[in-house]
This record gives structure tokens, sequence and C-alpha cells, in this order.
């Protein structure tokens, strides 16, 4: 067990180094940066220009400025904006609160849409192996199967414009954007929850299909338990680990921040920060949140495997 | 079956809830004189002695008061802080009487302590100013006569100081305030003595000011407070463009800046909505000429590309025609504009081929385009992702194609890979544009030693013209000389004019008389009132 915990760290030490060096180093493959455009668009003289650089530690080699940024960094000090000077960690804590109410609110909408397609696109399979009686109708079926094609695909660009446009513009139920109350959290959350449905629908109707027709299963119908029982008690129960592991994931996609729809319902958090310092090229900044990004995500894979072990008991018993 | 009926009802519940919460949030957003105004982006910071965006103008704008202003019906500078000045005839000493009874929003009295204190931060490598310290050309120094007198000294004559003065770069901060806050944390506790109070500025998310009860200081066209104006406004961002025009319809907020030209043609038909056209001053989108690489160093060739563009074609199609054409090197409402140049180079694809055959090319493997040194007549473009300017040069490889000169798009994807690849010499055209209502910034571009010289122009006449239209105080004079400048600009083909920038706004009819200051991008919303419902 010790050694499990202890490999994690390492592999999340190495992933976390290896996306920000992945960074720095893409991110200079861009020529200039954005302070210094900004300066030589205002009409500074080449020596102020020099002068700043100089203080930001721009003038530096590569590997020198490499070695420096890593140096802080394990001393927990992001650096500061290249723009405006304000700590990358001040930037970023500002921001963090409303790409976690989104993730919230997107994952559980993301989590009711998801189950409940894939229960519903699941139950050909539950019935074939005589887990459930009651026939699903093929018209719910095929509908179930449709919406989960496009949360899938569907790019949420095109579904927050036409949320926007149907839920707004046209019918006016709701704000068009912004953030503070709750109503302003119902179109993105339910925008980024339908993207975020496809793939736990996805999941949970393979999952139903393959426990069905499991040994354990086909059992506990010949002992005459009733169709909820085995229905809850052991598929959905059984399948539920698979569900929380592709949950975890969604939920570190949501939490490193959702560029698009932070942008589009004009919304503060994470990703829309991400997207501004990318096109300034505001550096640190860029490295600031991509170093919040991996840990996210390497947290929420260290979460899938907790949650994992704690609903699985054939998980547990093979790690005694 | 009773446990399905309870989730349902539940559910029910739950919609009736979050209807009610709805509605009391739209309650709350009526009860005072109250506005969202939306920007298009989010600056990367919003202190205007620090930064350098135009859209913290926006709301800033009516935060600061400057020593002096542009009158937008005139374009004349009329007293702001400064109740009237006077220039030493050698145009080195400026010399600015202040208006008394002045008061900053934290309680403070502006003097000319004050101006002074303002100078010194701006002026401080600490504050490391990205814009305001560059407007001031040749400044070599102040003096604070007396309390209410404040002089600025220059090394050179340098006539677009009131210009720089009249913005809110230069504008007048409560030294108190700034004192009490570090250099990075002031833009959230900003003070002046405009006609609104910053309240709050919240990162990511809105902007929010206030109108100040006791402001009977402004320029001449700032309206008295008086009932039905704006109370409160709240700035928002809608950094993505697609929702721009839907935040408006939804009624999300009242007034939105940079509608696409698109979005703009549909909301022209929607009832409570106006749109506004503001041009903005400065230089049109256009395409700088290299005449220091061929073929572009051969100016009928540059003339060729100009009659070979048809101008009409672009803005109907790339900006639905919400932008006039532009014909020379400072777009129409900008000051010292020449109307000389319109008409110069319509379109006329006969006889671009005919500059380009008189100047030897054919096209001897009848390719469709005339041979060059090597292989096809062909010009390289730079061209950066901003203000549509990828679908405008797209149109122009078409258009050019049919007088056989082949352009070579070469994308660049920031302002920085723009330097860069301006900096390798290895181009023929290159868009730009920059905004300004003094074409001071001409210099830059079109004299030899121009920190923009992209065109590697060098004409020691031009020169002399730049520098002396720089140096005048007498507006004749300059007008003259910014006539000829414009001319010889087109008479050389250095640059290809194509639309002059035009901001569409979207505005709800329930806001009256919003108009714009004379540089374009920064409303009067203290002139500005709200229909109650």
């Amino acid at each position: 067990m010790t050694a499990r915990v202890l490999a994690f760290l390492l592999r999340a030490v190495a992933s976390a180094w290896l996306a920000v060096t992945v960074t720095f180093v893409l991110l200079r493959l861009l020529p200039g940066d954005g302070l210094t455009a900004q300066l030589r668009e205002s009409g500074a003289p080449d020596s102020v220009i020099a002068e700043r650089q100089a203080a930001l530690g721009l003038d530096a080699p590569l590997p020198v400025q490499y070695g420096r940024y890593i140096a802080a960094l394990l001393r927990g000090d992001l650096g500061v904006s290249l723009l405006n000077g304000q700590p990358v960690s001040e930037l970023m804590g500002a921001q963090v609160w409303a790409t976690v109410e989104l993730a919230i609110a997107s994952l559980m909408v993301g989590t009711v849409l998801g189950v409940g397609i894939g229960y519903v696109g699941g139950q050909s399979a539950l019935q074939r192996y005589k887990v459930s009686s009651r026939a699903v109708p093929d018209g719910l079926r095929n509908i179930a199967g449709i919406v989960a094609t496009v949360a899938l695909s569907a790019p949420v660009m095109w579904t927050g414009t036409l949320a926007v446009w149907l839920f707004a513009a046209r019918l006016d139920w709701l704000p068009a954007g912004g953030a503070g109350r709750l109503s302003q959290l119902i179109l993105p959350a339910l925008v980024l929850g339908f993207a975020t449905a496809g793939g736990v629908a996805q999941v949970t109707q393979r999952a139903l299909g393959a426990i069905g027709r499991e040994a354990f299963v086909q059992t506990a119908i010949a002992k005459g338990l009733s169709e909820w029982v085995v229905g809850f008690r052991h598929v959905l129960r059984v399948a539920l680990p698979l569900i929380i592991t592709q949950m975890s994931i969604q939920a570190g996609f949501l939490l490193s921040g959702a560029v698009v729809t932070e942008s589009m319902f004009s919304r503060p958090g994470i990703g829309r920060l991400l997207l501004d310092a990318v096109l300034r090229q505001d550096y640190l900044l860029v490295q600031g949140i991509v170093v919040w990004m991996s840990l996210v995500v390497i947290a929420a894979t260290a979460l899938a495997d907790g949650l994992a072990l704690l609903t699985d008991a054939r998980l547990r018993q093979s790690m005694l | 079956m009773l446990r399905f009926g309870s989730i349902r009802l539940r559910s029910v519940l739950v919609i009736v809830l979050m209807l009610v919460i709805v509605s009391m949030g739209q309650a709350q957003d009526g009860a005072v004189n109250r506005i969202v105004y939306g920007l298009s982006f989010e600056p990367s910071g919003f202190d205007p002695h620090r930064n350098a965006s135009a859209e913290l103008g926006i709301p800033l704008r009516m935060v600061y008061d400057t020593l002096v202003y542009r009158d937008p019906a005139t374009g004349q500078f009329v007293p702001g802080l400064a109740e009237s000045w006077e220039v030493s005839a050698d145009g080195l000493v400026y010399t600015f009487r202040l208006k008394q009874g002045v008061v900053f929003h934290d309680g403070t009295t502006f003097n000319a302590a004050k101006v002074a204190a303002n100078f010194d931060r701006i002026l401080s490598p600490d504050t490391a100013s990205q814009k305001s310290i560059f407007m001031l050309g040749t400044y070599a120094g102040y003096e604070v006569v007396d309390d209410f007198t404040f002089r600025i000294l220059l090394a050179q004559p340098y006539s677009p100081l009131l210009d720089s003065l009249a913005q809110v770069y230069l504008g007048m901060a409560s030294p108190a305030a700034f004192g009490a806050y570090s250099v990075e944390r002031y833009q959230f506790h900003q003070v002046g003595t405009g006609p609104y109070e910053m309240v709050e500025y919240v990162t990511g998310d809105r902007l929010v000011l206030r109108r100040s009860a006791n402001y009977a200081w402004g320029p001449s066209f700032y309206q008295p407070l008086a009932q039905g104006k704006i109370h409160e406004i709240e700035f928002r961002f809608y950094t993505d463009v697609s929702t721009r025009a839907l935040a408006l319809e939804a009624g999300d907020v009242q007034v939105i800046g940079e509608i696409a030209p698109t979005d703009a043609r549909a909301l022209a038909t929607v009832a409570d909505i106006q749109l506004e056209q503001v041009a903005i001053a400065g230089q049109p989108l256009q395409f700088l000429m290299n005449t220091t690489r061929y073929p572009t160093n051969n100016r009928d060739v540059r003339q060729a590309l100009l009659f070979g563009t048809n101008r009409e074609a672009i803005v109907d199609a790339v900006f639905q025609r919400f932008s006039p054409v532009a014909w020379g090197p400072i777009s129409a409402s900008t000051a010292y504009y020449s109307a000389q140049v319109v008409g110069s180079y319509g379109f006329d694809s006969v006889q671009a081929q005919a500059l380009l055959e008189g100047a030897g090319f054919v096209d001897a493997d009848s390719n469709g385009y005339y041979d060059a040194e090597e292989g096809d007549l062909e010009v390289r473009i730079i061209v950066p992702p901003w203000g549509l300017i990828p679908q405008v040069a797209q149109l122009m490889e078409d258009q050019w194609r049919t007088i056989g000169v082949r352009a070579v798009l070469n994308s660049v994807p920031t302002r920085a890979a723009l330097f860069e690849a301006v900096a390798t010499g290895e181009y023929n055209l290159v868009a730009w544009y920059e905004f300004g209502v003094d074409p001071a910034f001409l210099s830059n571009y079109f004299s030899s030693s121009g920190a923009f010289n992209w065109t590697g122009y060098a004409n020691p006449n031009l020169d002399s013209l730049l520098v002396q239209a720089a140096s005048t105080l007498d507006e004749n004079a300059r007008a003259t000389l910014y006539a000829q400048i414009q001319v010889q600009v087109m008479q050389e083909a250095l640059m290809l004019p194509i639309r002059d920038y035009v901001n569409i706004n979207g505005i709800s009819n329930q806001v009256m008389n919003l108009s714009f200051d004379d540089y374009g991008w920064f409303p009067l919303l203290v002139n500005a009132s709200l229909v109650s419902e």
C-alpha cells in the first residue's frame, strides 16, 4: 500500500513537472512577449524596453529563466503577471471559486443526465439478461442514444450559443450570462453539464450491459430477488466505480477551467483567465494556470482511485 | 408509483423556486437608474497611468477629469481641470491655470501640487507605465508656480501635447488614494474628480461606477446631473463575440460595443435596439507596403495593387457595409484629415494590369500570373488574426489573382509575432492600424527614422513635412502640412487603405442620448439618460 502511494506521488510530481516544462518551452517558441509588444506599440524607446525586460528577468538566457522559475515554483512562488504586476497566485485565487461553482453545478447536471440517459440506453441489455422485465419503448431508447451522441460530439461553442439564443434572447427565461446569482449559473451549468453527460451516459450504458450478464447477477435473478433489488444492489452498485471514475476525470477537466463556456457566458473563472493570458502572451500567468490544471487533474485521478477503492470491494480485496 | 409522483412533485417545486429566484433577480436590476455596459474584453489592468488598453478608458473616462478636453462637436480643446492655458512663443512652456474648488471623490482638494504628484507617478520607474509616459513626447519637466498654476516644460516643440493631456491616460488621480496602495493594487481603489466614482472592480466579473453628487466642474459639453440620468453603471466583460448581440437582445446589457458586422445586420431589425456606428479616429485598416523588397520596391506595382483592390466589395462582404471605404493614411474623423485623397485609386483592374505591363511584366507561360524575376509575380502579406483582417486578406488574394498577382498570406498569431515577422524584412505588405485623433502618429510610420517605418520609405521632403507638422502650433499650418503628407503618401502608394474603423455599438432603446467622444471609443455616459419603463 505504501509503495502504491509513493509511486502515485512520484507520478504526480513527474506529470506536473512535465506539464510546466512543456508549457515553458512551447510559450517561448512563440516570438516575443506581451509586455514588449505593448511597449513597442506605445512608442517606447528600445532602451526602455530593454530595462523593463531586465527588471522581469526576461533578458536572461532561457535555461537560466527556466531554472529560476522552477526554483521559485518549489518555494510556492508562481511569479507576477508580466502585464499588470500582480502576483499570479492572487490573480488565480480571485477566479477559482467561480470555476469551482460552475464545475460542481455542471457535474451535478452531467451525472443526473448522464446516468439517466445511460440507464435508459442500457435497458435493452438488462432486458436481454432478464434483469429487467419492463420493456423500454424503442423510441425512448433511440432518443437516449441520439442525445448521448449529440452530448458527446456537439461543441460547447454551438450548444452554448443555441442555449443563449433560445432561453435568454428568445424566451427570456434566464440571463444570457454573468455570475453571482443562481439564475446566472443555470444556463452555463446546463450547457457544460450536457457536454459532460455524454461520457457518463456511455460508461453507464456499457457497464449495465457488461454487468447484466455476469454470473452473480444471473444467480440473484435465479434466487427470485425483485427487479429493483437486482437492478440497484447488484447491477448499479457494481457499475458505480466505473461511473465514479468517469466523473472524477470530468471533474478534473471542469475544475481546470471551462475556457469557452466561461467566455461565452461572461463569467469569471480560471478558463477565461487562461484565454486572456494566452492571447496577451502573459507567460508567467499561463504557466501558473497550467500548474493549477495539472495539479487538479492529478488530484482528480487520485480521488477516482480512492473512491474506486471505497466503492469496489473486489478492488479492496486485491489490494490487501 | 407514489415514489415517482413525489419526485415529479419535488422537481416542479424546484423549478418554481428557480423561477422565483430568477424573477427576484430581475426585479432588483430595474430598481435604480442603472445600466449594464458590455466591454469587449477585460484589460490586463485598469490603471490609466500604467496600462495601455483603450477598453479601460470606457469606464474610467467618467472617473477622471483631464486638464483639457476635446469638444466632440468642434474637435477644439476646451477647459477641463485647467480653466485656461497659454503656450510660450517658442512652444516649450505650457502654463495651466487650474480650476479652484475641485474636490476628489475622497474629499481631498485638487491643486497644482496634486497635478505634480500625478506627473511624478506617471514618470516613476516603479509605475512602469505602458503608455501614459510615452504620450508626453519631448517632456523635460514641470514647475508648480503657485497653488493653482502648473507649468509643463518641453525640450522641443511638441504639438500633440494638448491631445495627450486630453486623454484619460493622463487623467488626474487623488495622490492620497494612489499613495495608500501599492502600484498594482491602486487599480481596485481608484479615485478621481470625474462625474462618476468607482465603486468596485472585481477581476473577471465587473467594474461598477456610481454617479458623484458633487460634480460641478466638468467641461462645457458635460451636462449637469438631472432627472433620468444614469446613477449606476456596471461594466461586464463579453470576450466571446458570438454572444454579445444575444446578451443585448436578452436584456442582460443595455449597451455593448464591437458587435460583429454580421450580428449587427440581424440586430438592425430588432425593434427595441438601436445601432450606433461610431467612427474611430486614427489609421484605417491598412496594409503598409514595403518599398525595399521586390516587387513592391517598384511604385508601379504598388499602384497596381491599389487599383486592383475592390475596397467596396471588401467592405460589403466582410464589414456588411458598416464602414466607410478608406482612401488615405488617416480616417475621415481624424484631425487634419484631407478629402483630397478621396477617389484616388478607385477599383480599376484594367489600369492595374496596364501599370504592371508598363513596368515590363509579361505572362510568358500563360498561367494567369505575370512572371517575376523568379517564378510568378508574388507578394507576401503579413496577416494578424484581429479585426477581420484574415477575411480581408483572403478577398485581396482573390482580387489580385484576376490582375495576375499572386498573394501569399503569412498568418501571425500575435502582435509580438507580427513585430518579429516585420523585423525579418521578408514581406511586401503588412496589416496594421492604430487609433488617435492627432495624426502626429504618422511620423512613426512614414518618416525615414520612424519606429514603425515598415514601408522602408526614406524621403527627406516627406521627413521635413512630418517634423514641421508635429512641431508647429499653428492650426492652419498643421492642416496644410498634413494635407500635403496625406497626398504624398498616396502618390507614392506607401499603403493600401481598406476601411475606416467603425465601432458598432448596440444600445437598448431605454438608453437615450448616448454619444461618444472625439476619439470614438469613449462614451459620454454623463450625458446619457434612462427612459423609465
